[in-house]
């Protein structure tokens, strides 16, 4: 069809894959979606369930959609943090989460933009490289910092200076954020304390970019090239990150994009396997009664629900009690898909309803691996006063293997630099 | 040994003929279209290597028994599965009687068209359609219990979803008043091997000569609604029956490979003590 001619919906459909259009004509409307969709579960409308939204994109792709009902379509698109839940319980298996994210792009490329909030993050991913819009130079002095606070056993080396056969990949948020550089700090010391040669990028390191693509911009694919040409030719071989959102980044999302891919491990699957060869031991009892937040981009997404559990479970003192919703039907935060850029108040309540849940376990605190999901569901602790503690799994493991690591510890130290 | 073949009647073979012609043409025009709606997209491969035998494995799990919705929700799935063998088999068994028809037009008696539309597989041919029919009838009855009684917050009610679960109760219904009318005018002994189409034998004694202006009728109302569903199915939510298996058979390799929700044991990852369907 000649280029002039095609209407929107021809766009958009180009922009889904050919099974992604036999997935539209594959909803039976059976509504298992919104039983469990935990967006819906917080605002109550039809417009907001995968099936909705399936019906809106199949209408989309086969004629235009009246300003109205484009709008409607939008709006339901991004308020959603594409965790997957709907494609665990879907009886036809539509990948939902991976549809989302295409209908995004698509949509984008036919000049249907994301929420301004989003595009800002975007904008700064791209131009700063980071989703924090802070110079790229800053992004290693965490190491610096922990090392001269006395929270590692010996300084970082850079990969350029000592090309080691890990990389411990930190991430933006660990990076730059006050409240959750503890995370890298720890991570850091627990590969010392098990005896791995690993280095860090420190400024070089980039973002995964794996926001680009869950929120949809068109430069995703670009942008993930370019940084894994960048590790190709460094020779990285082994990546290590503590980061949810890293790791569905660069494990799932690049999978097709990698010439050779590294292996790419999530710091928990790592001290799994540390523990597991008595390279890490755990020398004081921390006794804490905990529940596991399992993480839609590690869990759902990419089926890593043991290892972290097994890491709790060999701390001695530590108690481990699931919520009702775990491992594939874990309630999702709200953390992820750019839901709490352009909806906030729906990633809180869904974070509130998440607390909620952990509270009903009676457990001290909820332990959870990834940095973003921590910050989502404190967040909710803070603004309910929740007497529940909120804690990143390496905060429980530090306790035992090193207890001088302690998160306080380091904002402490860190915001007095 | 009494005569065991069909009950003779008028039937509009032609009309028939010529109206399923036209139909399974319109038929096969809407699905390629819809094969060209669904060629708009972008070729991608399933990003794994292809695994058959988890393909046919998960395939077979899924399509043909429906795990995943055995393990969401035991009652639906009952309901499910009675609709989808009921549905298939009848299905087969009305394209093999229009293929016995046509062979018979073609004036070719084989072995086994005799055997099963004159000898002892007739019996057979009548249990499985009334097993398969009560299969059907059941499965409908429940969904429109649970769908305009029950109603599930879950679910949504549009037309479509009304008219369609209409239609498949007229054509079930339709199947078995035609077989209660055929019924009334073979001997006792021959009827109970149609256990369900007994029930709709009217009541008082026929000849042939009264009953087949109502057995014409009512084959052609049966018949000509079959021919019909053609039409309907690649518009209707029935479309599921053909992508649907597709989706899964496409995503079986993938998901193997990933070894990931569905594989190997959902069951074990499924919530705990909420949302009780």
């Amino acid at each position: 069809m000649a280029a002039h001619l095609k209407t929107q919906g021809d766009r958009i459909a180009e922009g889904l894959s050919w099974r992604q259009h036999i997935e539209l004509d594959a909803c039976t409307r059976c509504g298992e979606c919104q039983r469990w969709c935990p967006v819906y579960a917080q605002d109550s409308r039809e417009l907001l369930t995968a099936r909705s939204k399936i019906k809106y994109l199949r209408k989309i792709v086969g004629e235009r959609l009246n300003d109205r009902e484009e709008e409607k379509f939008i709006s339901s698109l991004y308020e959603c943090s594409a965790c997957g839940q709907c494609h665990v319980v879907c009886p036809v298996r539509i990948n939902t989460s991976e549809l989302w994210e295409q209908s995004r792009a698509s949509l984008v490329k036919t000049g249907i933009l994301q929420p301004v909030s989003q595009i800002k993050q975007l904008s700064a991913i791209k131009e700063f490289n980071n989703s924090y819009s802070r110079p790229q130079q800053e992004r290693g002095l965490w190491a610096d910092m922990a090392w001269e606070s006395g929270f590692l056993l010996k300084p970082l080396r850079l990969w350029k200076d000592h090309p080691a056969p890990v990389l411990y990949f930190a991430g933006c948020t660990a990076s730059y954020d006050p409240s959750q550089q503890a995370v890298a700090v720890q991570s850091a010391r627990l590969l010392q304390e098990a005896g791995i040669d690993f280095s860090i990028l420190g400024s070089e390191e980039p973002c995964c970019a794996s926001k680009l693509r869950r929120m949809g911009d068109g430069d995703f694919l670009r942008e993930a090239w370019r940084r894994a040409e960048m590790i190709r030719e460094m020779g990285i071989r082994t990546i290590i990150v503590s980061c949810a959102g890293c790791y569905k980044g660069l494990h799932s999302d690049y999978a097709g994009i990698w010439l050779d891919a590294p292996e790419v491990l999530h710091l928990t699957q790592f001290l799994d396997l540390l523990i597991g060869d008595g390279r890490l031991r755990m020398r004081h009892e921390v006794p804490l009664i905990v529940t596991y937040h399992d993480p839609c981009h590690l869990g759902r997404h990419n089926n890593i629900y043991d290892e972290p559990r097994r890491v709790l479970r060999t701390i001695p003192g530590v108690k481990l009690v699931e919520m009702p919703r775990h491992r594939s039907f874990s309630s999702c935060c709200g953390m992820g898909g750019g839901l709490k850029l352009a909806y906030p108040e729906v990633q809180l309540k869904m974070s509130a309803g998440r607390i909620k849940e952990a509270e009903a376990t009676s457990s001290d605190a909820v332990v959870t691996p990834c940095q973003t999901c921590a910050m989502g569901l404190q967040h909710a602790v803070d603004e309910h006063s929740s007497p529940i503690k909120v804690y990143h799994s390496n905060e429980i493991l530090i306790r035992s293997v090193c207890p001088d690591v302690t998160g306080e510890a380091v904002i402490e130290a860190f915001s007095r630099r | 040994m009494p005569d065991l073949g069909p009950i003779q009647y008028a039937k509009p073979w032609a009309i028939f003929w010529t109206v399923a012609v036209l139909a399974h043409a319109y038929m096969d025009y809407s699905f390629l279209r819809i094969w060209k709606r669904w060629s708009r997209g972008t070729k991608t491969g399933t990003g794994h290597q292809r695994n058959v035998r988890a393909a046919i494995k998960i395939w077979t799990a899924e399509v043909l028994l429906q795990r995943q919705l055995f393990i969401l929700s035991r009652s639906r799935w009952v309901v499910h599965m009675l609709i989808f063998w009921g549905f298939l088999s009848l299905s087969l068994l009305s394209m093999m009687t229009c293929i016995a028809a046509a062979l018979g037009i073609a004036d070719i008696y084989t072995a086994a068209k005799f055997f099963f539309s004159s000898g002892k597989g007739h019996i057979f041919v009548k249990l499985w359609g009334d097993i398969f029919g009560l299969f059907l009838l059941a499965g409908l009855a429940a969904a429109s219990l649970r769908r305009f009684l029950l109603r599930p917050s879950q679910q949504v009610t549009e037309q479509a979803d009304t008219l369609l679960l209409l239609f498949l109760l007229w054509l079930a219904l339709s199947g078995f008043v035609l077989e209660g009318l055929r019924l009334s005018l073979v001997p006792p002994e021959l009827a109970r091997y149609s256990f369900i189409g007994s029930l709709f034998i009217p009541p008082g004694a026929y000849t042939i000569v009264q009953l087949q202006p109502w057995l014409t009728a009512c084959w052609c109302l049966h018949a000509f609604s079959g021919l019909a569903l053609l039409v309907y199915l690649p518009h209707s939510k029935l479309i599921h029956s053909i992508s649907a298996p597709l989706v899964i058979a496409l995503n079986a390799s993938a998901e193997f490979a990933r070894k990931d929700i569905y594989w190997p044991h959902i069951s074990k990852h499924r919530a705990t003590g909420s949302l009780k369907d």
